[in-house]
């Protein structure tokens, strides 16, 4: 759990310090609330590439999995674990 | 395979216009899908190329270019059935999901981006034509397929730097082998080129459309003024990257449309806005000169990066922000490569080709060998030029020679006599530049020649230069270039040897420099022809080279619009060929 809060934190470092973005709540909607907008999503990609290790196709994105800090935070930790397999 | 590219978005400046209405009509250029072209190769082969723009007369417009079609067509003669396939210089369709994250009035995605859109154009003009032969490439993978097909190398860097592609501002290629793969991308919201743009805007010219002026305005600045903001604003990083906070300011969808928070940013911590009819002062040159060494800087530093990791010392470029002539001679100079290669319609006309290049190549048809002088659009014959001028005989006089060379001595005589001089013939050019086909042109070494044509013929800024036009076996006499360097693009700056500067007033920029184009025998024969008389007549196989149009309007494409502009400017000759115009009762 320490690590999924971890993973968190840094997410939320990114949209600060990446993305000046005033870091969200865990479980902010990011979506309802108009943080990202397709630029910004395009660059939140590229950073989880940089940070995570985590390359996601843009078109294989599913629109869910972002829609919080705790959703991205799990989707790259399985991306992760998937790649150290 | 019969391929045609296409580019441009024809509803990108009315979608804005519907969902933000009301706004000043420079804003709306804050927009996708300008300069739309169309280009045809057959196995493998350049056939034709044309901007849409030299056939509606609508300057950088991004109509759906179906003049531009059909004129491909007919220089192949063939009927739009035949083609195999119809390609756009975008690709949208991974983005798609991402645009329901954008709350606008109505949907960009499917009315402008998406594939129904663009098939909705097609049905529209070319209603036969079968949907499933409409493909889509990736606007950058277009752009470096525009660079890397034509540039004769079979390995090289190839970097396409823009404003934005579909969401990139640019992307790294290694080119290998007939192929293209991506290295890396820089995202739009770090774009050197919207930032460039942004300032273009901010000192009262034209967003997307007047860039180049800003280079010209640039030597006139001190760049030591506004140094530091800039280099502030742009952050250089690690691993050839760049970092542009700005641009990341605007939160509301209407803000991030017209970039306005970032404006306010320029207005309250660079200098005010200035008005397109305010006079240009001091400070706005040097707000142009800061910026343009930026540009340089970031040029330097992404291409300089990215060839020293990959081990590659040739450069092929391509995108709007390679049209910058200033940042591709500090890159020709800085010996970060041994050579390189900038495709000459750089910018969003050049996806066309580039579009259809890269489906050529998928099928293994693409040769891939150096592009010559993008002579790809159309000429007129004989017939129509003397029906031209038929139609305008109350007010001319036209006078036949029989041979190229006859015209040639006539043009020489009247350049070194000190006339300005249009000179139409061939092909028209593909691309921004005027390369001897659609020229307006005049001695160099007279002292007022700039000013003369700045306000008679061209009605434009005064603060902008003209370029020179040499034989490239003189070129190495007249600039600081090793002899036999050939630039037949007109799309470097170098630098004019110091003890002619004196002597070449009207193509040396206030800081010694020139836009220069080297002219072959083989590449650009009858210009050649031409240069050589002009040496005969005047010691120098040089003349001052600049587009065929007036401010504000495309290069002239047909006859009836060559004698229309020579007939409402003050250009004194006109040459249609081997025909040379006067205006009636001009001696």
């Amino acid at each position: 759990m320490k690590d999924f809060t971890d993973v968190c934190e840094r997410l939320q470092s990114i949209f600060h310090q990446e993305l000046q973005i005033d870091p969200p709540a865990f479980s902010d909607d990011l979506v309802e609330a108009g943080i990202l907008d397709s630029m910004m999503f395009v660059t939140l990609l590229m950073h989880l590439e940089e940070e995570f290790g985590a390359r996601i196709a843009i078109q294989d994105i599913e629109m869910s999995d972002f829609s919080t800090i705790s959703k991205i935070a799990k989707l790259v930790t399985t991306i992760a674990s998937q790649h150290a397999a | 395979m019969k391929i045609i590219g296409i580019s441009g978005f024809e509803n990108s400046t009315s979608f804005k216009k519907n969902c933000w209405p009301g706004l000043d009509e420079r804003e709306y250029r804050i927009s996708q899908g300008h300069d739309s072209a169309a280009a045809l190769i057959v196995n493998g082969t350049i056939v034709a190329a044309v901007a849409e723009e030299r056939f509606n007369r609508k300057k950088h417009c991004g109509d759906f270019p179906a003049n531009a079609i059909r004129y491909c067509l007919a220089e192949a003669g063939l009927s739009f059935v035949e083609v195999d396939e119809l390609v756009h210089g975008f690709d949208y369709t991974p983005f798609k999901k991402l645009y329901s994250l954008n709350v606008t009035p109505k949907d960009p995605y499917q009315e402008v981006y998406s594939q129904e859109a663009l098939l909705a154009l097609v049905n529209r003009d070319f209603p036969t034509y079968p949907f499933e032969r409409v493909h889509n490439v990736q606007h950058h993978l277009a752009h470096a397929a525009s660079a890397y097909f034509t540039s004769g190398w079979e390995e090289c860097l190839t970097v396409v730097i823009d404003g934005m592609g579909e969401a990139y501002s640019v992307t790294i290629y290694h080119a290998h082998g007939g192929k293209l793969d991506m290295v890396y991308q820089i995202p739009t919201v770090d774009s050197i080129g919207i930032l460039y743009s942004l300032v273009t805007l901010h000192l009262g010219f034209d967003f997307n459309a007047d860039e180049y002026k800003i280079m010209g305005l640039a030597p006139y600045g001190n760049a030591e003024r506004f140094r530091s903001f800039f280099n502030n604003v742009v952050e250089q990083r690690d691993q050839g990257t760049i970092r542009i906070p700005i641009l990341r300011l605007n939160r509301t969808r209407e803000d991030r449309e017209f970039l306005r928070v970032t404006r306010s940013y320029l207005a309250q911590h660079l200098i005010e806005e200035r008005h397109p009819d305010a006079e240009i002062t001091e400070i706005h040159k040097d707000v142009a000169a800061s910026l343009q060494e930026c540009l340089d800087r970031v040029m330097l530093h992404i291409c300089g990066y990215w060839g020293k990791k990959l081990g590659l010392r040739k450069l092929a470029l391509a995108g709007g922000v390679a049209l910058n002539c200033t940042a591709n001679g500090k890159l020709l100079r800085s010996e970060l490569f041994d050579e390189i290669y900038i495709q000459p319609a750089a910018g969003d006309d050049g996806t066309a080709l580039g579009a259809a290049l890269y489906r050529s190549a998928l099928a293994g048809e693409v040769i891939n060998r150096r592009q010559s002088v993008p002579f790809l659009g159309p000429t007129y014959s004989t017939e129509a030029i003397n029906m031209a001028c038929t139609e305008y005989r109350e007010q001319i006089e036209v006078v036949r020679f029989p041979t190229l060379e006859e015209t040639c001595a006539k043009a020489a005589y009247l350049i070194a006599s000190g006339k300005v001089v249009a000179w139409y013939r061939g092909r028209m050019e593909y691309g921004p530049r005027a390369l001897g086909h659609r020229s307006i042109l005049a001695d160099p070494s007279h002292p007022n020649m700039r000013e003369r044509i700045n306000s008679m013929v061209k009605m434009r800024e005064a603060f902008r230069p003209f370029a020179p036009a040499v034989s490239l076996a003189h070129v190495h006499q007249w600039f600081d270039v090793p002899p036999g360097t050939e630039l037949p693009y007109m799309i470097m700056i170098v630098n004019v040897k110091a003890e002619h500067r004196a002597t070449l007033p009207a193509v040396t920029h206030v800081d010694g420099s020139a836009r220069v184009q080297t002219v072959s025998a083989k590449d650009n024969p009858e210009f050649h022809a031409l240069l050589q008389a002009v040496g005969k007549a005047t010691g120098r196989e040089m003349v001052l080279n600049t587009s065929f149009n007036i401010k504000g309007q495309p290069i002239v494409n047909t006859p009836q619009e060559a004698i229309q502009t020579f007939l409402h400017t003050g250009i004194e000759y006109l040459f249609l060929e081997n025909s040379l115009v006067k205006r009636k009762g001009d001696r």
